[in-house]
């Protein structure tokens, strides 16, 4: 399975869910979905798992009708073909408004985010005569427009879903409920969440807009004051920040190509690279600052000491190691544990939420 | 409409439009073999041309009557052998293909959903009528015990009266209980018969719903497969199945139970205000 699947149309699905439960006695199939500004993931409890890049494209008339043979086009073929289509990352930082050009394109972005969700949905492969059951991490951020424009798209879909934030879900698919500080660093944000036994409530949780785009903005940056000959896109830095990122000393030599007047040049990028991976690190230890010292004083300690990192943007190498010497050095002391499965810690998670739910709570959200 | 070349990706994707219609079709898909098809018309002016072209290269100033008839003669001979050994093959344009899949597959599920409900129906059947053939069994028995027990003694002292003017002789009485141990025997023989009767006409039943049943389990089994093929026509997947049947839940066993149900409750009840509109979900 690859992000670059596609379908020929959103209106017309052969297998698509029907309301129908009569019909609806071979099972019940369980999804956690994790909504990402940059990627989104499916686990399901027919042990399908998949990830597809969250970029939607709608061809732009006619013509890019005919030529595509598509109505939509997901991921990284949505992206390849981003010159005859409207380009929608319909959840950046979690808000459902603008599209690539800054314009204001709300509804542009509820069918992207709709059709994203369907998308996601269909990759797990659900069967028409099973009960689909979903639970959807997203952006603790997130509006309660989005919200609810996301709950209307997954309900097209499913026979009952529920919401609930991201950074939750990883801690609860890790069975780390108690005294659990959880960073999960996204595209669009990093979300900060402190677990303490009960569920987190607006004072537990902070939001960041310091994540992946803002490395891929400041990468950008240093890039073009120092090098301003060379030519690059914020796809290709984006790509080469999925493949060298890293922060710290141990840092392997970075030398990319990139083309000068036409031709390849190899740039040493290693310097750059590092210093746009850390600019994340002190605002997301100044954020854990903030939930440590609200925190009964008793229990500080214990929860400096259980830090989750967790989120596609926590594959930086050294990443965990440069927030704990931050936060040694800005709050005495600190313990960094990477998830395993940072592409899959929220699904995961989601997916044990809804396992773990009641039937009559399902039934009463239908 | 004929093809030349190799045949592999002939399917609905490529439709056969209307006939006579020439067309070069595309490989359907990478590694797809390119199927080139022409109409009747160009193949036969082909075939003109290369007879006209054999016999003025091989029989230089041969008469254009004879070179017509040559060619008329390799048209009919042609018409002739490609419909002797042509095949009929079926194009639909893609929608109606489309549409006959989705006909025939609603079709089969209507089946499926008939037989399993059949079969449901069946089942309950049987498991009823086992259970009558077990209480049945029971209550014959018993029945035959209470009713038997009252014709043991009518027969014993039938047998009795008839010995009555006889004498009281030892080697009567011997007699007498001979007589009345045989006939008794006789008489359980033959309730047991009329049990094992009865009884038979039920598992005559029981084993008449059993057959139905395995035929309606093998037709579901087919029906399935015949699901499976449409959908590997039309490209469909039908989906992979869940491990569960049912809805799970916590379990009382699992670690943290209390606080796992607390945190499910506090899930619910944002998604339920969110759902109406008066809260953000957590």
């Amino acid at each position: 399975m690859t992000d670059t699947d596609v379908m020929e149309s959103t209106e017309t699905n052969d297998f698509e869910k029907t309301n129908n439960n009569d019909t609806k006695d071979q099972g019940v199939l369980y999804l956690g979905i994790d909504l990402g500004t940059s990627r989104t993931s499916v686990t399901a409890s027919n042990g399908e798992r998949v990830t597809i890049s969250s970029w939607v494209g709608y061809p732009k008339d006619v013509v890019s009708r005919k030529l595509l043979q598509k109505d939509v086009l997901f991921g990284d073929e949505a992206l390849e073909k981003r010159l005859s289509l409207n380009l929608y990352r319909p959840l950046a930082q979690g808000v459902l408004k603008y599209n690539e050009d800054g314009e204001e394109d709300y509804e542009g972005n509820l069918k992207a985010a709709k059709d994203l969700i369907r998308q996601a949905i269909r990759q797990a492969k659900p069967r028409k005569d099973e009960l689909v059951y979903a639970v959807i991490g997203c952006p603790a951020e997130a509006s309660i427009h989005n919200r609810e424009a996301i709950l209307e798209a997954a309900r097209e879909s499913v026979d009952s879903v529920m919401l609930c934030s991201e950074p939750f879900s990883v801690a609860y698919g890790l069975d780390m409920l108690d005294d659990v500080l959880v960073i999960d660093i996204g595209a669009g944000t990093t979300d900060l969440c402190r677990m303490h036994g009960t569920m987190p409530d607006e004072s537990d949780q902070i939001t960041l807009t310091f994540a992946g785009d803002c490395i891929d903005t400041r990468l950008s940056e240093l890039l073009k004051e120092r090098y301003p000959e060379a030519q690059f896109t914020t796809q290709m830095v984006k790509s080469i920040k999925e493949r060298f990122g890293a922060v710290g000393e141990l840092l392997d030599a970075c030398v990319v190509d990139l083309p000068v007047n036409g031709k390849p040049t190899p740039f040493d990028i290693t310097n750059e690279i590092r210093e746009a991976c850390h600019t994340i690190v002190p605002p997301i230890v100044e954020g854990l600052g903030k939930l440590v010292s609200s925190f009964d004083p008793e229990f500080q300690h214990k929860l400096k000491n259980r830090v989750l990192l967790a989120g596609g943007g926590s594959q930086i190498k050294g990443l965990d190691k440069a927030i704990t010497a931050e936060m040694h050095r800005m709050l005495g002391s600190g313990n960094v544990i990477r998830t395993e499965e940072p592409m899959y810690g929220g699904a995961n998670g989601a997916l044990k939420i809804a396992h773990d739910m009641p039937a009559e709570y399902w039934e009463q959200l239908k | 409409m004929f093809g030349l070349g190799k045949q592999k990706d002939m399917s609905a994707e490529q439709p056969a439009e209307a006939p006579q219609r020439e067309k070069s079709a595309q490989p359907q898909q990478a590694g797809g073999q390119r199927l080139n098809l022409v109409g009747r018309d160009q193949f036969a002016r082909a075939v003109a041309a290369a007879v006209r072209h054999g016999i003025e290269t091989h029989f230089r100033g041969a008469p254009p009557e004879h070179i017509e008839a040559a060619i008329s003669t390799a048209k009919s001979s042609m018409v002739h052998l490609l419909r002797k050994d042509s095949k009929a093959v079926r194009g639909l344009p893609k929608a109606a293909f489309l549409k006959e899949v989705q006909e025939s597959k609603a079709k089969i599920e209507a089946q499926r959903e008939a037989a399993r409900r059949e079969l449901e129906q069946m089942l309950g059947q049987l498991g009823s009528r086992r259970e009558e053939v077990g209480q049945m069994k029971a209550s014959l028995i018993e029945e035959s015990r209470i009713s038997g027990m009252e014709q043991d003694y009518e027969l014993g002292q039938r047998i009795s009266s008839l010995f009555d003017g006889a004498g009281n002789s030892p080697e009567l009485e011997a007699i007498r209980k001979q007589v009345t141990a045989l006939m008794m025997q006789q008489m359980h023989a033959e309730r047991e018969k009329v049990i094992e009767a009865q009884l038979a006409e039920h598992r005559r039943e029981v084993t008449k719903f059993e057959r139905r049943i395995t035929k309606l389990t093998s037709s579901l089994e087919l029906t399935e497969e015949e699901l499976k093929k449409i959908a590997a026509a039309k490209g469909i997947d039908l989906g992979v199945a869940s491990i569960y049947r049912d809805v799970q839940g916590l379990c009382a066993a699992d670690a943290d139970y209390e606080t796992k149900k607390e945190l499910m409750s506090s899930i619910f009840a944002a998604n339920m205000a969110l759902q109406k509109g008066t809260q953000v979900a957590t």
